[in-house]
């Protein structure tokens, strides 16, 4: 695992978390410039089961709710796309998050924030299947926020020598 | 209570098998259709790919804590030959050292 002080970097930084903060998982666009993207059968079918609408295409929020709120259940089902936003919003924020970058595949350069889930997250908000940890994945390719969920560890994510972890 | 607490871990176990099973197969199809798939898609396997990684380690828990049934472990292996067959595809797009978590499953499955 490479880890470097980055002195003199704090400005870069502290950019770099403020665009997190101020992004939104907010509509998708293809390259055929259609609005929205499909949400995939068995999500819209939980989407119904716990009474919420479903869009006939959803946003980038919409999905990843639906994924990992509903399907994943990390989340309770009651937890709204805004209020799962807002965990990710609180993960960023949180004193004691941690930054990494890696290249995760070709072409594609990522910052994760790691965050303890008990940190951001409310323990009545805690599904089944929460993990230890709440990711918020940002691609410093495209500028875009890739997801927001939970694992269990993120030590083999990170344990990989392209890894550099930033200082607060 | 012993017996309960048995079936929830398999259920537990069979949760996880059956997220991994779905990840996986979804993983390598994207990888297989990586040139012809939206921007977007392709993103989705960046984000998501830590998931994958959670469920495997999470099974692999499972595994070596000797929670599994048989049925449960041939279906952990079934995995990790798929993860095996695919390894170059999924290398080509994930690269190399995304997939080491991944490793001592594939040899212990093809073995």
């Amino acid at each position: 695992m490479l880890i470097l002080a980055f002195d003199g970097w704090s400005a870069e930084i502290e950019f770099l978390r403020s665009r997190m903060r101020s992004m939104f998982l907010t509509a998708s666009r293809t390259r055929h410039s259609t609005w929205g993207r499909n949400i995939p059968g068995p999500l819209q079918d939980l989407m119904r089961q716990h009474g919420y609408p479903v869009p006939d295409r959803g946003n980038d929020l919409i999905f990843h709710w639906a994924k990992h709120v509903l399907g994943d259940q990390q989340w309770t089902s009651d937890t709204t796309p805004e209020e799962y936003w807002q965990y990710g919003q609180a993960a960023i924020r949180h004193e004691e998050s941690q930054l990494v970058v890696l290249n995760a595949a070709s072409g594609h350069d990522v910052a994760i924030v790691i965050a303890k889930t008990a940190n951001v997250v409310p323990e009545r908000r805690l599904g089944p299947r929460a993990g230890d940890e709440v990711l918020v994945i940002y691609s410093a390719t495209t500028g875009r926020i890739l997801s927001v969920h939970m694992v269990e560890s993120s030590f083999r994510l990170t344990a990989g020598t392209s890894t550099v972890w930033l200082p607060r | 209570m012993a017996t309960q607490i048995g079936s929830k871990v398999r259920e537990d176990i069979d949760w996880y098998l059956s997220s991994l099973e779905r990840e996986v197969q979804w993983a390598v199809d994207l990888a297989l259709r990586w040139d012809d798939i939206d921007e977007i898609e392709q993103e989705d396997l960046v984000g998501e790919w830590s998931l994958v990684v959670d469920f495997l380690d999470r099974s692999m828990s499972y595994h070596d804590k000797g929670l599994m049934s048989r049925t449960q472990y041939q279906r952990l292996n079934a995995i990790g030959a798929f993860l095996h067959e695919h390894r170059p595809v999924l290398a080509s797009v994930l690269g190399e050292e995304n997939l080491m978590f991944s490793l001592h499953l594939e040899r212990h499955a093809v073995s």
